[in-house]
């Protein structure tokens, strides 16, 4: 399992890593589809309806929190961890980490202690989130050197693609375990803990890295004089690249794309009925999200494609403009023309933006710190993820409550909160704008990186001989 | 000497068909996936 026997041989088919890295990720995309859980879970004592003692919803929405929270920490902890020990090791860890975590908190729903779910699905889960989602990421950058953003795109589509099908599965399963004794959702976290683990060893045991030096066939690197200057030829280390002020230009990047679409996401259906009034039914509401989940998955796979051609920079050029531009239109759409169509495809575009940012960040990064520890470092930008899940649903849903208070409205509620948005695109243009090639002192060398392994080499047996000496 | 490692170094006919199978065990889930959800998004545009 180690990185070193799964480098591939001669013959090996590169297009066997795009779907390796998409059963992991449409694997562990079912966290976003967790919330078809909540209801169920409220009367597993009650059966048919919440009784004494039984979960509140309040209680229930920490444990997709706590595995968000895990993500973000995971990836950025273990991110050095994934590429030292290859895909491979990584990926079968996520697939023990989420499968477990669903069987755990099968015990937690039998047992009825919520703290199983909190640590089976949230901890567990989590960590198997952070690893899963950072696992593929550099392998598919180093197979596809001429195509880093649709490769990353295809994997990273998947974990939007996840949540389309755990959805409606988990949904279909719950029906198939209820009894007149259970709401099914015990033996529905096994079924899928133990489809989800095979799946991921599936995808774990096809992956392979590529054999140093290795090139597409027909394919040479553009001469240094036709490539962009953003796009380095060099590597900066995981451990320096929190060091360059392009990290937090692309943390800040990273973080106010996503907050824009994640409060969004998080009150879609909620946000067309109040702003259309009696004229979209919950049904219906219900379809909204659904498309915005579509222009999610779809946005990823097309924009990360799109980068390219246009270039990563350009890329998100786009993304803070015309996101910009359609946040500060939707009032007019919405309370002012009344136009639901152009409501529905105003979010739509933002949506697919939102998921094209996540898409677009791991050849963003390979273009800017080099491929050698783009895994790692891309890990320890996902704290910008953790960031805007708190941030994003807090702008849209305090600003809401605010407004109505104000007695603005419900249909004008939502309007500042959109002005707020643009202006957050606004500051994440500015920062893209200012991100430049990385100072030269960063690059690793040869003979810079044998004296840093030497240095933790030293360390390391140097803390190992401390109890000796003592 | 050289051809031998370029003929190598292309895919196997039965490196194509794990290519073609596997792709076909992610697509067909996300293909339902998708279907299931389109079925939810109809009832957007007809109320």
């Amino acid at each position: 399992m180690s990185k070193e026997r799964i480098t591939a041989g001669p013959g090996f088919n590169r297009w066997l890593i795009p779907p390796a890295a998409l059963a992991v990720h449409l694997s562990i995309g079912q966290a976003y589809a967790f919330s078809v859980f909540n209801e169920p879970l409220t009367r597993v004592i009650g059966i048919n309806e919440p009784a004494q003692g039984d979960w509140g919803i309040p209680a229930l929405g920490w444990i997709f929190s706590i595995a968000i929270v895990f993500l973000g920490l995971s990836a950025a902890v273990f991110g050095e961890w994934v590429e030292e020990v290859g895909p491979r090791k990584t990926m079968f860890t996520a697939a023990c980490c989420w499968g477990a975590g669903f069987i755990v908190s099968a015990i937690g729903v039998w047992t009825h202690q919520l703290w199983l779910l909190y640590f089976g699905y949230g901890v567990l889960g989590g960590i198997g989130l952070g690893l899963g989602y950072i696992s593929p990421v550099g392998t598919l950058i180093r197979w596809f050197p001429d195509r880093r953003g649709m490769a990353t795109g295809m994997a990273i589509m998947g974990f939007g693609g996840g949540a389309l099908i755990g959805s409606p599965l988990g949904v279909s399963l719950i029906g198939l375990f209820e009894t007149d004794s259970s709401v099914g959702v015990a033996p529905t976290f096994i079924t899928m803990g133990v489809l989800y683990f095979i799946s991921m060893c599936l995808g774990a045991f096809v992956v392979r890295v590529p054999a140093e030096g290795w090139k597409p066939e027909g394919w040479e690197p553009p001469p240094e004089s036709e490539q962009s200057a953003m796009i380095t030829r060099n590597d900066v280390h995981v451990r320096d690249a929190h060091k360059t002020p392009q990290f937090w230009l692309l943390w800040v990047i990273l973080c106010f794309n996503v907050t824009a679409g994640i409060g969004v996401l998080g009150q879609a259906s909620v946000m067309i009925q109040e702003t259309f009034g009696g004229a979209i039914t919950a049904a219906a509401a219900a379809g909204f999200v659904g498309l915005l989940s579509l222009f999610n998955m779809v946005g990823r796979f097309f924009w990360a494609s799109t980068s390219d051609y246009i270039g990563r920079k350009m890329t998100y050029f786009i993304f803070f403009g015309l996101g910009t531009a359609l946040y500060a239109l939707v009032p007019l759409f919405g309370s002012g023309l009344n136009s639901v169509f152009f409501f529905v495809l105003a979010f739509g575009i933002i949506l697919s933006m939102y998921g094209g940012g996540f898409a677009t960040i791991p050849a963003y990064l390979a273009d800017i710190f080099g491929t050698r520890y783009v895994g790692a470092i891309h890990g320890r930008l996902l704290t910008a993820w953790a960031a805007a899940g708190v941030l994003g649903p807090v702008l849209v849903n305090y600003i809401r409550e605010f407004q109505l208070n104000a007695g603005v409205a419900s249909a004008d509620a939502y309007n500042v909160t959109m002005f707020i948005m643009a202006g957050l695109l606004v500051i994440g243009f500015i920062a893209n704008f200012l991100v430049k090639p990385v100072d030269p002192k960063f690059h690793m060398s040869e003979s810079g990186e044998e004296e840093r392994e030497e240095a933790s080499s030293t360390s390391a047996s140097s803390s190992s001989s401390k109890p000796a000496e003592a | 000497m050289s051809e031998q490692t370029q003929r190598s170094e292309e895919p196997s006919s039965s490196s194509k068909v794990l290519v073609i199978l596997f792709w076909g065990y992610v697509s067909l889930p996300l293909a339902w996936g998708v279907y299931e959800t389109s079925k939810g998004v109809v009832a957007l545009f007809t109320g």
